[in-house]
């Protein structure tokens, strides 16, 4: 089976769990609750685990992770069609990469997708790899988009990755000095 | 990581002169254990490091509307299939 990173694959996508929760009672109606702070009062009292009713959609998400070996998890996007968004104007303007949030995939690079989409590029999913349908890629990113794609989310969510590209600078500097 | 300076007094500890562009180093047992440097180096390399993570940070995207409806819009259920028997139908 090939890595999944940068492929489009049908998966079984979670909606967030979002008020009124409703919890899965044995051999009852569902149980409405409709803030958080009762999970957290019943947490306190040392129960802290329950099973919600959360809606789920089949839908084709691109992966834009490895599989994480420990967690068998990958990250994800979730797609908009082009057809959906409000004018040929706002779709050129996706198409030609000028929509920060919304991440073109090409029609030649994903040719079994159904329609036209974009990757919506704050909406990071994390799924198990179970959760993805791996018989068939729907197409895949090359390196140059898939970086370009993780520049993207890491910016939109302000990620703070300053550390890391000073860490990366201060060793090449010091392996340049090493060869002087 | 940005440097922190600690100020001691001249009084407490006795230091060679530093020289501009020269580092003092302090060694024990074969080990370096202190950097001794002339003022206007440090505020040189303090100076640089600030301007490295200036470079290194990420400038933040602001997602369009069209974006954000898309986020918001995709990311709610529709109408969930509950009929037992169009459940039936689709998984047997």
């Amino acid at each position: 089976m090939q890595p999944p990173l940068g492929h489009c694959y049908w998966a079984l996508a979670p909606f967030a769990p979002a008020p009124p929760f409703r919890i899965y009672q044995e051999a009852a109606a569902p149980r409405s609750v409709d803030s958080v702070e009762p999970f957290t009062e019943a947490a306190r009292k040392g129960a802290s685990e329950f099973a919600l009713l959360t809606p789920v959609k089949a839908r084709p998400v691109l992966v834009i992770t490895e599989v994480l070996p420990e967690h068998e998890e990958v990250l994800a996007l979730r797609l908009r069609r082009l057809e959906k968004l409000a004018s040929d104007a706002e779709r050129e303007r996706v198409r030609e990469g000028s929509d920060p949030g919304l991440f073109h995939l090409k029609p030649d690079r994903f040719p079994d997708l159904p329609v036209e989409n974009a990757a919506i590029v704050s909406s990071l999913l994390r799924l198990p790899a179970a959760a993805l349908d791996r018989r068939a890629s729907l197409g895949a990113l090359d390196d140059n988009e898939l970086r370009a794609l993780h520049e993207r989310i890491a910016r939109i969510h302000r990620l703070r990755l300053d550390m890391l590209v000073l860490e990366r600078a201060q060793a090449l500097v010091q392996r340049a000095q090493r060869k002087r | 990581m940005t440097l922190t300076a600690r100020v001691v007094s001249g009084n407490e500890v006795r230091v060679p002169d530093p020289q501009a562009g020269e580092v003092t180093v302090i060694s024990r047992y074969g080990k370096e254990r202190a950097m001794l440097i002339h003022p206007d180096d440090f505020h040189r390399l303090d100076e640089l490091d600030r301007m490295l993570a200036e470079a290194a940070g990420l400038t933040p995207l602001k997602p369009s509307p069209e974006a954000l409806s898309a986020h918001l819009e995709e990311g709610a259920p529709g109408e969930p299939i509950t009929d037992p028997a169009v459940l039936a139908e689709l998984f047997g």
